[in-house]
């Protein structure tokens, strides 16, 4: 791919235009090269803003890089969820795609439990892509590319940073480096459990009510962090209305980075900003304001129960 | 004129939950072979819309086939801006069906209805033999089911006169539903009309499934999406907590009254009912679930120590 094509690519998707299915293929052909070098456990060094779930809300996330500056002068961490809910899932993976392929240091791009063919399917992402594309090419190319993903990240050997949690089928960082990860986000095991888990004040190990991984106590995490000589687990996958929460005396923040979820939350997102210290500060960001959304949205209202 | 646009939208909410409630049936979350005839262009919602219809769904037939059992030959039912709501048929189908059953809408949602009704063989054999199309088709008439026209903000001026003309009969137990409808009136609409019920049936229940808490963020944001498609909940700020839609029974001297917000009903279901509707999709988004449930309560209520109501509940089977 000449790099011109790409930054113009990258120019349109910022103006959340679509690139047209072919070029879709190529970038997801060259996404899915870079992701293949990556191990299950990405290393990043700081400082560094990581990011929680985006879900298509483009605009929002417009929001975030204007707040957290552009990338690459930034360098970002995703911690998943990019697709389904919101509208434009299209542009907004896409966009962090291309960045991914034009910058593969400044960005890094963790799978989240919607980064999946089954979830896509239920949640959004796969009727918009038919939607704005009239197949489901762009789909399926997108769906190859969840597949070769990195499943958590490694800030200075000291913050571990995943989707959703922690598995009881796992004790140890390298146990991680050993899934298989090129596949469907499974039922079950480790690989469901990262993405799926939601930390949650019990002890030990819970039933997690959305039917995939685990709850998760406190001592579950500071055992983890301890045999792993880590400080803290960073991790997305729940809305907070206050864009983070902490839990477990600080060994466990939740970063929430889509504003005024589905149009219908009310709650401010945030990221969460690492300096090269490791000295920590989050940042809360509103929703987009309407003018800014372009051309007068025809955006379906949000549903409740009437 | 804005009276009559806004009018118009919550006349569309009845289709709204039409939708919600086939797209639920379709799925498998709740047992309605009836609503698909009432519903033009399907859709799917997404999961936690289906399961809060779900609860929603099973929080009014639990009240209604309680009442339908324990008043049985004598008990009535008078739904509030009955929309395209199929109970009726539902509880016509299991024998179920009470002394005698009125619903009551806008004539734009009951014209609709009636034809509806008229013209579907499976809805139209559940009629009772006497029933015929009234009112220029905008009512179906019958000695024990009654589809009526009219305006609830004129309850006692307009719709209780022709409650009254259609066998309603004040004296006997009578059970009131009202699903997100009083909160669209004003609040001096609806105290009135629960005014007129506490005056005139002593022997009265009521079931009331409605948006609460429009102050939090959330709710702040469900009042502004509303609005943008021109929803007033008028009703809202009037009882804007679970609390308070119970006190609103009890200050007018209720034997009982009691609130239970969709999130803790849904919390209460049997556990073997969960599992059942985690099978049929997963609900990832449970955060989002339980903020939308929480903004919607029922509130039980009755008049009268005695008589059917005071062993009827959510608690109860």
């Amino acid at each position: 791919m000449v790099q011109s094509d790409l930054d113009r690519q990258i120019e349109q998707l910022r103006r959340c235009e679509i690139i047209t299915e072919n070029e879709v293929k190529e970038l997801c052909c060259k996404a899915r090269e870079i992701f293949i070098e990556e191990s299950n456990v990405q290393r990043v060094d700081a400082p560094v803003t990581i990011c929680g779930d985006i879900h298509g809300q483009f605009y929002d996330m417009q929001e975030l890089f204007a707040v957290g500056g552009e990338c690459p002068d930034t360098n970002y961490l995703f911690m998943g969820d990019f697709v389904d809910r919101g509208f434009y899932s299209v542009e907004t993976f896409l966009l962090l795609l291309a960045l991914k392929v034009r910058y593969p240091d400044r960005i890094s791009l963790l799978r989240g439990n919607h980064e999946s063919r089954q979830i896509t399917q239920v949640y959004g992402f796969y009727d918009e892509c038919m939607r704005k594309y009239g197949s489901a090419s762009v789909w399926r190319n997108c769906c190859e590319v969840f597949d070769y993903m990195s499943l958590v990240a490694i800030i200075d050997d000291r913050i571990l940073c995943v989707h959703g949690g922690l598995s009881p089928a796992v004790n140890t960082v390298d146990q991680i480096r050993t899934i298989d990860r090129k596949q469907e986000v499974p039922h079950e095991g480790a690989m469901c459990d990262l993405l799926w888990s939601d930390p949650e004040d019990i002890s030990g190990w819970g039933l997690s009510p959305r039917g995939a991984g685990y709850l998760f106590g406190g001592d579950v995490v500071r055992a983890f962090l301890h045999t792993n000589k880590l400080d803290l687990l960073a991790r997305a996958h729940q809305l907070v209305m206050e864009g983070y929460k902490h839990m477990f005396d600080r060994t466990c923040v939740t970063v929430w980075s889509a504003p005024n979820y589905c149009y219908r939350c009310g709650n401010v997102a945030a990221i969460l900003e690492f300096d090269e210290n490791l000295a920590s500060s989050f940042k809360i960001f509103e929703a987009a304001p309407q003018e800014t959304r372009g051309a007068p949205a025809k955006r379906p209202a949000p549903d409740y129960f009437l | 004129m804005e009276i009559c646009s806004s009018d118009a939208a919550v006349q569309g909410t009845s289709n709204d939950a039409a939708v919600s409630r086939e797209s639920a049936a379709r799925l498998g979350y709740i047992d309605d072979p009836f609503i698909q005839y009432f519903v033009r262009r399907p859709q799917r919602r997404a999961p936690l819309i289906n399961r809060g219809t779900h609860s929603r769904f099973d929080g009014v037939q639990r009240i209604l086939r309680q009442f339908a059992a324990r008043a049985a030959g004598c008990g009535q039912v008078v739904v509030l801006g009955a929309g395209l709501d199929t109970s009726y048929f539902l509880l016509r189908r299991e024998g179920l069906v009470p002394l005698r059953y009125f619903e009551v809408d806008f004539a734009e949602v009951t014209a609709k209805k009636a034809a509806t009704l008229w013209r579907t063989a499976a809805l139209r054999t559940l009629l009772p033999e006497d029933a015929a199309l009234a009112g220029g088709g905008t009512e179906v008439h019958s000695n024990t089911y009654n589809l009526v026209a009219g305006d609830l903000r004129r309850f006692e001026a307009e719709v209780v006169p022709t409650l009254a003309a259609r066998g309603l009969d004040t004296a006997a137990p009578t059970l009131f539903v009202s699903e997100c409808v009083l909160v669209y009136l004003g609040a001096e609409d609806s105290d009135a009309l629960i005014d007129w019920i506490t005056r005139a049936v002593p022997n009265a229940g009521i079931l009331t499934y409605e948006q609460i808490r429009p102050d939090d963020r959330f709710g702040q944001m469900m009042v502004a999406n509303l609005r943008a498609r021109g929803l007033e909940l008028h009703g809202l700020h009037a009882y804007p907590t679970l609390d308070a839609a119970a006190r609103r029974f009890l200050e007018r001297g209720w034997h009982a009254a009691r609130g239970l917000d969709l999130a803790e009903y849904h919390e209460r279901l049997r556990p073997e009912e969960r599992a059942r509707l985690s099978e049929i999709e997963i609900l990832d988004e449970w955060e989002e679930f339980t903020l939308l449930a929480q903004h919607y309560a029922f509130a039980f209520a009755h008049t009268a120590a005695a008589g059917p109501f005071d062993a009827m509940g959510f608690d109860q089977q």
